[in-house]
C-alpha cells in the first residue's frame, strides 16, 4: 500500500482479518498525532503497543449480539480492530501516550529530541 | 474528444464508491494542502453505518458515529422514519494543532409500522448510537385463550 501518511509512518500490511480504522496523522513541531476511529471498543479493550519497529493498535468491539437478537441490516462489521504504523527514529517510543473518547483514540508521539527544532545560537 | 473507458465496477455500488471518492479526495486535499482540511470536512458528511436488530417486543438500532458528544446528536421521527442527526464543531483545546475540526452527518431510517414512536429511547457509549425502538402493545404477539364448549 503507498498510503504513506507523513514521512515518518509506513503502513505495514495485516494478514490477519480485521478491520483498519480510519484514522490520520498530523504532526506539531513537538510530536505526531494519530487519531482514530474505533467505534464500539471499551477503553479496557484498547491496545497501544509497540512491537519492534512497529506500533500496533488493536481494539476489541465491546458489544456483542444477544442470541435471540435477529439481525435485520448490517452496515458494521462484528470484527476487531487493527492498525499497524511504522515508527522510524523520529519517534521518542518511551514517551507515548494514548487517550480514548467517544470513540476516537488519539495517540501522542512525542518526537526524538534529536529532531525537536532548536535554536543555535551564534557567537561572535 | 476524449474517449474514457467505460468502467463497470464504479456502478457497482454507487454509494460505496461515492463514499471511497469522497474520502479520497479529503485526504488529497487534506495532505496536499493542509489549509483546506478544515474546509472540506464540513462539505462531506461523515459516514454512519448502522445495524438493526429484531428482539420479540422492540428493535434495536446501533449507529457508529464516533467523535461527537451526547449534545451535539440529534434524534428526530418525521413521518414515520427515524433521523439520526449530528453536528459538531470543536477549536483544538490544546492550541498545538492550527486546525479545528468539523464533522456532521445525517442518516434516516425508515421505521416500521409497529413501533411505537413515543417510546423511542437512545444512549451514546464509545462513539455508539443505540436506538431502543419498543413494538406498540397490539402488535405484539398475544396468545387468545379460545373457549371450549
Amino acid at each position: 500500500m503507498n498510503t504513506e501518511k507523513t514521512p515518518s509512518t509506513e503502513v505495514v500490511e495485516t494478514p490477519v482479518p480485521t478491520q483498519q480504522p480510519v484514522y490520520d496523522v498530523t504532526e506539531t513541531p513537538e510530536e505526531f498525532v494519530i487519531t482514530a476511529r474505533i467505534p464500539g471498543v471499551d477503553r479496557s479493550a484498547v491496545e497501544t503497543v509497540i512491537d519492534g519497529d512497529d506500533l500496533v493498535i488493536t481494539g476489541k468491539r465491546t458489544w456483542k449480539q444477544p442470541d435471540n437478537w435477529k439481525l435485520l441490516h448490517e452496515e458494521i462489521p462484528a470484527v476487531d480492530y487493527r492498525l499497524v504504523l511504522r515508527l522510524d527514529h523520529r519517534v521518542n517510543r518511551d514517551a507515548l501516550k494514548a487517550h480514548l473518547t467517544n470513540g476516537i483514540l488519539t495517540v501522542m508521539l512525542p518526537k526524538a529530541e534529536a529532531v525537536k527544532p532548536r535554536r543555535i545560537e551564534i557567537s561572535s | 474528444m476524449k474517449l474514457i473507458r467505460y468502467n463497470p465496477s464504479l456502478l457497482m455500488d454507487p454509494i460505496d464508491s461515492l463514499a471511497d471518492f469522497r474520502e479520497e479526495m479529503d485526504r488529497f486535499f487534506g495532505h496536499t494542502f493542509p489549509a483546506f482540511r478544515g474546509a472540506t470536512s464540513p462539505i462531506w458528511s461523515t459516514p454512519c453505518p448502522i445495524n438493526l436488530y429484531r428482539e420479540e417486543d422492540r428493535y434495536v438500532l446501533r449507529a457508529e458515529i464516533p467523535g461527537f458528544d451526547k449534545k451535539d446528536l440529534t434524534l428526530e421521527v418525521v413521518d414515520g422514519s427515524l433521523i439520526l442527526s449530528g453536528h459538531s464543531h470543536r477549536e483544538d483545546k490544546s492550541k498545538k494543532l492550527e486546525e479545528s475540526s468539523e464533522a456532521r452527518f445525517t442518516r434516516t431510517v425508515p421505521l416500521p409500522d409497529e413501533v411505537d414512536a413515543t417510546a423511542i429511547k437512545a444512549e451514546y457509549t464509545n462513539g455508539v448510537l443505540t436506538v431502543t425502538l419498543p413494538k406498540r402493545p397490539e402488535t405484539k404477539p398475544r396468545q387468545i385463550a379460545i373457549d371450549v364448549k
